[in-house]
């Protein structure tokens, strides 16, 4: 593929994702905070993020796949009790649990010998 | 991170980029390295890769974008595919807007709030719902995304340009990075009906992917979000009963 095609392929792709933006954009112009239904959109949003975020942890097809289930489970749920234990601490249960795989993958790819 | 509400313009804006500096831009710009990696193994030239960063904006159709430039797709199969994946932005961002402006009305403004909004953003304008004033919600949002942003763009241009170099578990620590801290943020939810939504949807939206693997997705965020949307509720509405006595 040419350069050229490249471009065109990406102002394709940006077609396609300008127009579920500009819906939105049009749509929470029209929803007030205090609503109902900004309630319900921001439910459907959680349950959309959340459900695809644990799926890109737990149930990928992509690289994190190689890692062993257990590995991935351990580093969330240490992340997790640092988070319930530091009252809802996003970086430090961040910082814990990333360092927890980090350090589980390097040893399962040989980086410690 | 200080209680104290932000009230002006200048100190939203600053907050803002201060709030993007730590975890947020990091997670945000670790995921991207894994991003600029594919992009390079895919053939995309360091042009097209940083555009289609800037232009898409959203992780999963930009790992899509990198493999279906390096199968030949036609611009047809580009639309379809692209648009199925990212009608996700579509509740996020009737989530995440009026957050911002307050459900004021569209202006054309508005389409680059939309432009720049991601999960990482909307979370934490519902982490700081209360926290920000009137007019300095909009200068608090462009500092946090703008930052983004550039972490974004410095992590597309590590990953592209040390493709080769990174170690394994490097490349998949990043991987890992971004979607535990959304998971974590979404966590610091306040309000019940968000908390049961998140619930419901971890569980069972990847269930409603697994089943119908086409429209899966929004089939699963309807359902669940809508279940814990009405458990919420409930249960809020049982708990200021019980305040009440």
């Amino acid at each position: 593929m040419n350069g050229f095609d490249a471009w065109v392929l990406l102002l394709a792709a940006f077609a396609a994702t300008a127009i579920w933006r500009i819906a939105g954009a049009v749509l929470a112009g029209r929803v007030s905070v205090d609503s109902r239904v900004f309630e319900w959109a921001g439910c459907v949003s959680y349950a959309l993020v959340a459900g695809l975020m644990f799926r890109a942890i737990f149930l990928t097809d992509g690289p994190l796949a190689s890692v062993p289930m257990t590995d991935r489970g351990i580093a969330v749920a240490a992340g997790l009790c640092v988070f319930m234990l530091t009252g809802r601490s996003v970086p430090k249960a961040v910082i814990v649990g990333t360092l927890l795989f980090a350090l589980i993958a390097s040893w399962r790819s040989g980086l410690f010998g | 991170m200080t209680t104290e509400p932000i009230s002006t313009p200048r100190q939203g804006w600053w907050r803002g980029i201060a709030h993007s500096l730590g975890a947020p831009g990091i997670a945000l710009g670790a995921a991207l390295i894994g991003y600029g990696a594919q992009a390079s193994a895919s053939g995309l030239d360091i042009f097209v890769t940083l555009s289609a960063a800037i232009l898409i904006w959203a992780l999963p159709p930009m790992m899509a974008f990198t493999e279906l430039v390096a199968t030949g797709a036609s611009v047809p199969a580009v639309l379809l595919s692209i648009g199925l994946i990212n009608v996700r932005a579509l509740p996020m961002i009737v989530a995440a807007l009026p957050l911002v402006h307050g459900g004021s009305g569209f202006r054309l403004w508005h389409l680059a709030m939309a432009q720049i909004s991601s999960p990482t953003s909307w979370t934490q304008m519902e982490l700081m719902r209360g926290r920000i004033i009137g007019k300095a919600r909009a200068p608090y949002y462009f500092g946090f995304c703008l930052i983004l942003c550039a972490f974004g763009l410095a992590g597309t241009l590590i990953g592209f340009l040390l493709a080769d170099e990174v170690p394994t578990a490097i490349r998949l620590t990043a991987l890992f990075l971004t979607p535990f801290f959304v998971l974590l943020m979404m966590g610091t939810a306040r309000r019940r009906p968000g908390q049961a939504a998140g619930l419901c949807g971890a569980i069972g939206v990847p269930l409603t992917m697994e089943v119908f693997p086409e429209f899966g997705m929004i089939i699963g965020a309807l359902l669940f979000g809508t279940l814990g949307f009405a458990l919420g509720t409930l249960i809020h509405r049982f708990e200021s009963r019980r305040m009440g006595q």
